[in-house]
């Protein structure tokens, strides 16, 4: 049953000769640093876990349920008002919306959940020392935990990929809108799972650190406009419509749901910067976000132009996930090491 | 666990460190202080551990022995003082240090629907243990600790006392040249505990440097080559076992002579001061004539 002596030097002599070596990023050149870039046991493990209780599958179902019942309203709605295919054809873009809007709200409402417990449920069942005692560092356990947790929202968007073809097929949608909704889908999640692990590093309790990631996403999602347009209604009183120019439209462009309004309206204006048009311009014109609407859905980011503003959130909260993402790193330092 | 614990320790993948008593000290501390507010936790610890040495740390409830325990696995950073563990020091090196400790806290969780080979094999990719390597030491150390049967069970099933079995492997899963365990008698069975002193014993034969707290001090002063005793965080006692030992009836009667709560001469009385001055030097020659 045991090994032998010989054998198992390996095993025995880890922290001084092996364990060190391969830690050496000189030993064996780019490929060895990539690995110890990307290497970190915490994803593996918390997906394991993740997908050994019943939790995720009752997730998956009920999820699925509101997105499919979203998606068969939506095509009953189309398949009703117009006689034959070739009215259906170019209807697609209004399921594409529907679809788009329920998995953003459910993503937002899963996500929270998903990623408060992560590291005050370790404090509270006390396995958040073990981990801390290992030569993991705190970034790294942080960063193990947000993926896997990004891991499993994307599974969420993937599994209804099925549904989206449908509106695909229907015409009115193209391949550059499922770029944009995937960019925004992603930095979305991103900076609310970057809040929900500030709160979670910070909290000593599972329920405090989830009520915290909750009303930070409901502060995330309304503050914003709602400040924008009271700070509006002050500024210039009688006419409290932001305009996308000036403090208040950046204010307003922090909100997903404005970036999402703007994505997904399909009277949306083009800016003359912005992220995504210099990249994929070309490659795939828009369908929905033909330029000449309204100018509420572009945002003035002073030096750097008139952006559209699902762009200017993206990269706003792309900013605020980074930060969190930061903040959350150091606090698990200082409670590494206090 | 079997009844030769010590041969089967000495089979399993965990190492010999070479030879003779290695040069120098495994672990060093010198004047560490720890305040938690007002509190003063550690109030300036000195103490060192060769190679091969098990010291046994007594002390009351609240002397320190955790706080100690946890500076040395770089988990707590000392306000005044150093230490030094198998040559990196806990301040400034804390991902090494814990990269060579071993670490068994006192009160610990586990991850309940892990079964116990996940939980093994888990912490050794912790460890960046080689895949293979990983597996040898998990199937070892669970033969080791009679939790072989238990491989695939999750941890929800096991006992308490299998709970801190499964914990004690986790700390040996890189085969650390030091170990602190905290009260890893605490919970066990006399059974285990009995197999535990063997184990440590067995440790530390194979030359490894084990601090081990515990509040069943016969069961202690069984199994250490020295002993620190620790009051309100000074360490008023420390030493060769059985030097330390060799003028009283045993390391409880020393215990409570040393720590006396209400005498006004307390622990700074006269045979006390033998002792603590002694007792730097004491555990010098401890470590060289082991
Ligand atoms: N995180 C903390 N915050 C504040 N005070 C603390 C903290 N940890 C320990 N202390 C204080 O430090 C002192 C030493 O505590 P420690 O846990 O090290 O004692 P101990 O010897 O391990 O006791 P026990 O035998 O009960 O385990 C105690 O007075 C305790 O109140
Ligand atoms: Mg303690």
């Amino acid at each position: 049953m045991m090994a032998a002596p010989t054998a198992t030097a390996p095993l025995g002599n880890a922290p001084a000769s092996t364990g060190r070596a391969r830690r050496s990023p000189t030993a064996g050149g780019a490929s060895r640093l990539i690995s110890s870039l990307v290497w970190n046991p915490v994803i593996a493990k918390e997906l394991r876990l993740r997908m050994r209780g019943w939790h995720t599958a009752l997730l998956l179902t009920g999820y699925l349920c509101v997105i499919g019942g979203v998606g068969y309203l939506g095509y009953s709605g189309i398949a009703a008002s117009s006689s034959d295919v070739v009215q259906v054809g170019g209807t697609g873009s209004s399921l594409f919306t529907g679809l788009a809007a329920a998995v953003m709200v459910s993503v937002a409402l899963v996500i929270p959940g998903l990623v408060a417990p992560s590291v005050s449920g370790e404090r509270e069942r006390g396995t958040l020392e073990l981990l801390l005692a290992t030569p993991l560092r705190p970034a790294r356990i942080v960063v193990g935990k947000l993926v896997a947790a990004l891991a499993l929202v994307g599974f969420l968007v993937l599994a209804c990929a099925p549904l989206f073809c449908v509106a695909y097929l229907l015409g009115g949608v193209g391949v550059r809108e499922a770029l944009e909704l995937v960019a925004f889908i992603f930095v979305g999640t991103s900076c609310l799972a970057a809040l929900s692990m500030l709160a979670s590093v910070s909290l000593r309790r599972v329920p405090a650190a989830t009520v915290v990631s909750y009303l930070a996403m409901l502060v995330l999602a309304a503050g914003p406009f709602t400040a924008a347009y009271v700070w509006q209604a002050v500024a210039t009183p009688g006419s409290p419509t932001v305009t996308g120019t000036g403090g208040q439209g950046v204010l307003e462009a922090v909100s997903p749901i404005m970036g999402a309004d703007a994505l997904l309206n399909s009277n949306s204006a083009c800016g003359t910067g912005g992220l995504l048009t210099p990249i994929v311009g070309n490659l795939a014109p828009p369908v929905i976000n033909t330029c000449g609407g309204p100018s509420q859905y572009t945002t003035n980011l002073g030096p750097l132009g008139n952006w559209q503003t699902w762009e200017a959130t993206l990269a706003i909260d792309g900013v605020v996930a980074i930060g969190a993402l930061g903040t959350s790193v150091l606090v698990l330092t200082k409670r590494a090491l206090p | 666990m079997s009844a030769s614990l010590g041969t089967v320790a000495a089979q399993s993948g965990l190492t010999q460190v070479d030879g003779e008593p290695a040069p120098g000290v495994a672990l060093r501390a010198e004047g560490l202080v720890k305040r938690f507010g007002a509190a003063v936790a550690l109030a300036g610890v000195s103490f060192e551990v060769a190679p091969g040495e098990v010291f046994g740390l007594a002390g009351a409830n609240g002397a320190g022995k955790t706080t100690l325990l946890k500076v040395l696995a770089g988990l707590c950073r000392p306000d005044e003082g150093w230490a030094e563990v198998a040559g990196a020091d806990v301040a400034t090196e804390p991902v090494r240090v814990r990269q060579l400790v071993g670490y068994m806290p006192d009160r610990f969780g586990v991850y309940e629907s892990m079964t116990a080979g996940e939980y093994l094999s888990f912490y050794a990719s912790c460890y960046r243990l080689p895949r293979q390597h990983a597996e040898r030491a998990v199937t070892d150390l669970l033969a080791l600790m009679g939790l072989a049967a238990k491989r695939d069970e999750q941890l929800n099933a096991l006992s308490q006392g299998m709970k801190q079995r499964l914990c004690l492997a986790r700390a040996l899963v890189h085969d650390p040249e030091v170990l602190l365990l905290d009260e890893p008698a605490a919970g066990l069975d006399p059974r285990a505990r009995a197999e535990l002193r063997e184990l440590v014993a067995a440790l530390g034969e194979m030359g490894k440097a084990v601090v081990i707290s515990s509040q069943i001090l016969a069961e202690l002063a069984e199994v250490s080559t020295s002993i620190g005793i620790l009051h309100e965080g000074v360490m008023v006692a420390s030493g060769n076992a059985e030097q330390l030992l060799a003028g009283s009836e045993g390391l409880e009667e020393l215990f409570l002579s040393l720590t006396e709560r209400e005498d006004p001469e307390g622990p700074a009385g006269p045979t006390t001061g033998g002792l603590a001055g002694e007792g730097t030097g004491e555990d010098e020659e401890g470590a060289a004539t082991k």
